[in-house]
């Protein structure tokens, strides 16, 4: 037993200089030595996506074989733009209830994600219950407006105007006007009690004074939509499973570690110095 | 804890090829309370086979008594001990933090006095910038920080210490020895500490026990035992002397 527990051990100490003294060092310590850890939420991810995901799969399936009888000219093209309007509306109402469940989810995993970068103590199970209990109802009413704002960008694709912009103007605004704010007001619940409102505003504020940079990671975070591009089936779904396991976690962690820099900048520096350069070694 | 009374203790090993090995014999001595004892003799002369057996990790025979109590009529976890060893025993895919934790989240203590109790003791050892570490970034001696910081964690009355520095230098063994002999006072409990070095002995020792063959052969204060030209303590001074020639 002994041999089995017997450790390496480095030559020299361990100094307080080693420990990482910017964000991007951050992200790349926790990397190396939270690995496990960041698998972990992978999988809590894929727990909370796997309604999404599921549901993404049907909402598939049933396109493959109404476009498959359509191309054989089994039905008319009016019985197919019904049949897919049908598909669409159920997939868009269920993703409404997805959503919300994968908002559940990530709220229990950032709060995981801010104790990895603030280099506190993690109790995994622990943290994740307590990111559900304290933000996982903020989240759900987050995420509802996102799968709400969804399905009424679909519906004005249905049933909006003849003009091609005009018709994806209502799904364009939503992920230039909702999403980036939104995911600002998702990890300043993590940090502060706001009010979701003054939440929600203080992320538009941000947005505004941070575009370029903030309209980068919203294209990251929408980067999954290009999975859309992938025909085969099986394989769309497994590069999404594996993408959920192990890229989100990191992408996830490198825009938590984004957001902290802006609010540091634009609020902890001023407001809350003790919260400011958390996790990163002063020098 | 004021001492522990051991009384005629017997241990005897089965072994498959020598057959039945007596560890210990007519065994007897006083573990002071609140004192930092330390047992000492030749390898294989019994030391590690009585701190086992206070620890009742091992059967045996005659009597071990903590104050009043019977050691039979208390479990281990009721003895309230925490060992430390030279192997330290971390968990090496655990960080510092959790693996100082461990034996409070055994406990089920609650998560606030749990991060509460490793930082003071994290800053106490200076290991705070170590705890998000695993230990095989850390050196042998900060590794023996956190084992000593995982045995102090749920507060032991008595600590096993079974020749904890034989993996030191000379100058860190010096320093690691302040340390523990530091913590264990600050923190008010008593101490067994094994050793086969007198130098060692007589620099942390209230009281010394010194082991021959499976039977005590004196006891008493440093400076008692070190006069008293008893012949197995003439020869580990003999030993002694001639270690610090070959340095």
């Amino acid at each position: 037993m002994s041999l089995f527990f017997r450790s390496k051990k480095a030559d020299h100490d361990f100094e307080e200089d080693k420990l990482p003294s910017n964000r991007k060092e951050v992200f790349f310590d926790a990397l190396k030595i939270r690995a496990g850890t960041l698998i972990r939420l992978g999988l809590v991810l894929l727990l909370f996506a796997a309604p999404l995901i599921v549901a993404g799969f049907i909402k598939d399936s049933y396109y493959y074989i109404v476009q498959t009888s359509y191309a054989q000219g089994e039905m008319t093209e009016e019985n197919y733009s019904g049949i897919i309007f049908t598909i669409e509306l159920f997939y868009y109402v269920a993703k409404i209830i997805c959503f919300i469940v994968l908002g559940l989810g990530l709220s229990g995993v950032l709060r995981v994600i801010r104790q990895i970068i603030w280099g506190e103590p993690v109790f995994f199970w622990h943290d994740i219950f307590d990111g559900i209990k304290m933000q996982g109802a903020r989240y759900s009413i987050y995420f509802f407006f996102a799968g709400l704002l969804n399905l009424l960008g679909r519906l004005v694709i249905f049933f909006g105007f003849n003009s091609e912009f005009l018709k994806y103007l209502p799904l364009g605004l939503n992920y230039v006007l909702f999403l980036p704010p939104l995911l600002y007001a998702l990890i300043q619940s993590q940090i502060y009690r706001f009010r979701l409102l003054d939440e929600y505003k203080n992320g538009f504020i941000l947005y505004f004074k941070t575009i370029p940079q903030t309209v980068l990671v919203t294209i990251i975070v929408c980067l999954p939509l290009l999975f859309d591009l992938i025909s085969l089936l099986v394989l769309k779904y497994a590069v999404i499973a594996i993408y959920v396991v192990a890229v989100l976690p990191l992408l996830t962690m490198g825009e938590f570690l984004y957001f902290m820099s802006v609010l540091d900048r634009y609020i902890n520096k001023e407001r809350y110095p003790e919260i400011y350069d958390k996790g990163v070694r002063r020098k | 804890m004021k001492k522990i009374t051991v009384n005629n203790l017997k241990v005897v090993y089965k072994d498959k090829k020598r057959g039945n090995v007596t560890a210990l014999e007519n065994f007897s001595t006083v573990v002071f309370g609140n004192a930092f004892n330390v047992v000492i003799g030749y390898s294989g002369c019994g030391k590690t086979t009585f701190l086992r057996a206070v620890a009742g990790l091992i059967e045996y025979e005659g009597d071990i008594f903590f104050d009043d109590v019977d050691a039979f009529d208390l479990t281990v976890k009721d003895r309230n001990i925490a060992m430390v060893s030279q192997e330290y025993a971390l968990y090496p895919h655990i960080n510092v933090f959790d693996n100082i934790a461990y034996p409070l989240v055994l406990a089920g203590a609650p998560r606030s006095e749990i991060i509460e109790r490793v930082n003071n003791l994290a800053e106490y050892f200076g290991i705070k910038h170590c705890l998000t570490r695993k230990p095989k970034h850390l050196s042998g001696g900060q590794q023996q920080k956190v084992a000593l910081a995982r045995a102090m964690i749920k507060m032991p009355q008595l600590y096993l210490f079974d020749e904890p520095l034989s993996n030191f230098d000379p100058q860190k063994r010096y320093e690691a020895r302040q340390m523990i002999k530091k913590a264990v006072k600050d923190h008010g409990a008593t101490a067994i500490y094994v050793t086969h070095d007198l130098n060692e002995a007589m620099e942390l020792a209230d009281n010394v026990i010194v082991i021959d063959k499976g039977k005590v052969e004196i006891s008493g204060n440093p400076a008692y035992v070190f006069n008293s030209h008893d012949e197995v303590v003439e020869s580990l001074k003999s030993k002694v002397d001639h270690e610090q020639f070959i340095r």
